[in-house]
């Protein structure tokens, strides 16, 4: 059974010139324990995706005009605001790419850390310190006792996101959704971050959703991976799969344009053209104007996902004529 | 191949205020400390670091649009750090850098013509009808087209902005440019347009680069060598085949360890190193990666490595390698 279930999700925001899709019909499924990547470039709709499951859209500019966000049999989007507040945390936590916009900057993050077991466990005071300790311990802060009474700048970027991570995971979620979590970081710190991840997954027994524009950071950490362009899911597939028989040319594009560190070409491939504005997206696929396997059809119609392989589900209505790679 | 460019001693030292008056530029960042390299003419050589490093701090000394505290900076044989600042500008005509965030170093208020044409305005190379076409020429050599000279930056999407930047950095045809962190603020897809663009640049124009980034893979692409910094010093430098297939300093071989690479599982492991990067107001005595090499010895705390040349060309800077003869400098 699933743990997480979104169907046919579609978030409009409004704009200048009326609203647009910035998330369209987008559906998939989360297995308990499961670490689902989300990849895609701006705008590919997969920040709004997380934040629809979390109930954090900015409303206005944004609101969910359809669909369904299953979560353990209930729909997240029948919720009010309290009853959400009850499923944040030990039902789904969430970290951010930038622990500053999260943490708060006057307060303590032993404060911070207790407030959260206060809110949800309504524990004691020797309590919610044990396990602000045990919690800092586990995410790897070494003399956690001390670094209670630090406040946020005093530490490192690193240590801010080994922060929000114990901050997330001090409630025991079922699902960790983690937002670009080491984009801002440097790449020795990145693995350590990543490798942190998938240790405290198998300890807390949770599923993780990675969100992230790094297709090394997907290959590395995702069990599946769901591909976005432009507010429509395009690819997905097991990791293994995705890598070895991409079978959407966005995907195909956008794993030929990585320069890799085993690789000696002279020349990158590139995908031509932009990313389109949000507001006017093209009719068909969305990918159509940049493709290069494009046909008159590819702009007539929205592609369906078609079934490639077991869970291999590609938006390309020429996925058999593509070469094998 | 002939040195465009030669840097010997570079080094800046940031006064950093605490407080009040009485003890100010008590704390010194050391920012860069004793760099030494050169860059051959028509060469790019990458030059790769963590936040921090200091990597961006040496492009802009270069250009001195930060005044180095000590240090020679030879450019086609002449001290740049010598020369008055009227002369220095003038040298600026054949320098040029691109920055990171294209939005940022475009002024909101300007159309693209304007921007384009300022370098040429203030050198006075061109006039008129002159400038204007140089500005059509400049454009199309970028991939972008005439109409998009009348608009303003803030209608353009990031890549194209890196464009404008790139093509206002070659407005007074200069013979180097500093590219800092140019594709790093940009989408994937879009990332490889701009490598592409300035390779061709490089090929037709015959530009020599200062390529800075954190991204090894694209500075492998790009470079012909790669220079490798940590806290403030180069601690590893060579051809960029050797020093990606053989790194020699430990620093070099965790940062190579540490990308993700999109092969999945396969590259699954154990991180490299742990700890984090220690203060520049502070840096650790001896190496100043001791204390987090996985092959740190005694020594490494005490005495701070010499630049060695264990393989021809491959220079690097750690206590694994005999110390007792020093590089020959000219020779990176």
């Amino acid at each position: 059974m699933s743990l997480l279930s979104v169907r046919n999700l579609q978030v409009l925001f409004a704009g200048e010139h009326g609203e647009f899709a910035a998330v369209d019909d987008v559906s998939f499924d989360l297995a308990p324990g499961e670490v689902l990547g989300i990849v895609g470039e701006s705008g590919s709709g997969k920040s709004v995706t997380a934040l629809s499951i979390m109930g954090l859209l900015p409303r206005p500019p944004a609101r969910v005009a359809r669909g369904s966000i299953v979560f353990e049999g209930e729909d997240l989007l029948r919720y009010g605001e309290r009853d959400l507040r009850r499923i944040r945390g030990p039902g789904i936590g969430m970290i951010f790419q930038e622990p500053m916009t999260s943490l708060n900057p006057v307060f303590t993050i032993g404060d911070q850390l207790m407030e959260t077991v206060r809110v949800h466990e309504r524990a004691g005071q020797k309590r919610q310190r044990d396990r602000a300790v045990e919690m800092l311990d586990k995410v790897g802060i070494a003399g956690a006792e001390r670094r209670l009474d630090d406040y946020p700048h005093q530490l490192s970027g690193g240590m801010r996101q080994r922060v929000m991570i114990a901050m997330a995971l001090i409630c025991n979620p079922r699902l960790l959704i983690a937002d670009e979590p080491t984009t801002a970081l440097d790449v020795t710190i990145q693995q350590q971050i990543l490798e942190l991840l998938l240790d405290l997954r198998e300890e807390f027994r949770m599923a993780i959703m990675i969100i992230t524009h790094n297709m090394g950071v997907v290959a590395e950490t995702a069990d599946r991976v769901i591909v976005m362009y432009a507010g429509r899911l395009v690819e997905q597939a097991p990791v293994d799969g995705l890598f070895a028989r991409p079978a959407h040319p966005y995907t195909r594009g956008l794993l030929d344009s990585i320069p890799k560190l085993s690789d000696e070409r002279e020349r990158l491939k590139t995908i031509p053209g932009t990313l389109p504005n949000p507001a006017s997206v093209p009719p068909g696929c969305r990918f159509e104007p940049r493709c290069a396997w494009r046909v008159g059809a590819c702009a007539a119609a929205v592609p369906p996902l078609a079934a490639i392989a077991a869970g291999h589900d590609s938006a390309c209505i020429r996925h058999r004529e593509l070469p094998v790679q | 191949m002939t040195e465009l460019l030669r840097v010997a001693g570079l080094t800046k030292h940031f006064p950093v205020g605490q407080g009040g008056p009485l003890n100010r530029g008590k704390a010194m960042l050391r920012a860069v400390d004793d760099v030494n390299f050169g860059v051959g003419s028509g060469e790019t050589l990458g030059l790769v670091g963590e936040s921090g490093c200091g990597k961006s701090t040496v492009g802009r000394m270069l250009l001195r649009l930060i005044e180095p505290t000590t240090g020679r900076i030879e450019f086609e044989g002449e001290n740049l750090v010598e020369l008055a600042p009227e002369a220095m500008r003038a040298r600026r005509r054949h320098m040029q850098i691109v920055f990171q965030d294209p939005y940022g170093a475009l002024n909101p208020r300007m159309t693209v013509e304007d921007i384009i044409k300022e370098p040429i305005e203030i050198h006075r190379t061109l006039n008129g009808r002159d400038a204007r076409d140089r500005v059509l020429e400049l454009l199309e050599r970028v991939g972008l087209v005439a109409e998009h000279a009348r608009r303003y930056p803030h209608e353009f999407s990031g890549g194209q902005r890196q464009r404008i930047g790139i093509a206002r950095a070659l407005a007074l045809n200069p013979r180097f440019i500093v590219c800092d962190e140019p594709v790093s603020a940009l989408d994937v897809s879009i990332q490889a347009q701009i490598v592409n663009l300035l390779q061709d640049l490089q090929a037709d124009l015959g530009l020599t680069y200062l390529f800075i980034a954190h991204d090894l893979g694209v500075v492998k692409h790009i470079s012909d060598r790669v220079a490798v910094m940590y806290l403030g010093k180069i601690v590893e430098i060579g051809a960029k085949r050797a020093l990606y297939a053989e790194p020699l300093h430990p620093y070099t071989q965790a940062l190579i360890a540490a990308v993700p690479e999109a092969k999945p599982r396969a590259s699954r492991r154990k991180a490299a190193i742990t700890g984090e990067i220690p203060s520049a107001l502070n840096p650790p005595k001896g190496c100043r990666f001791h204390t987090r090499c996985p092959k740190v010895m005694p020594v490494c705390r005490e005495v701070e490595p010499r630049t060695t040349e264990p393989k021809p060309g491959h220079l690097v800077a750690c206590h694994l390698y005999p110390q007792e003869a020093p590089a020959p400098t000219p020779a990176a």
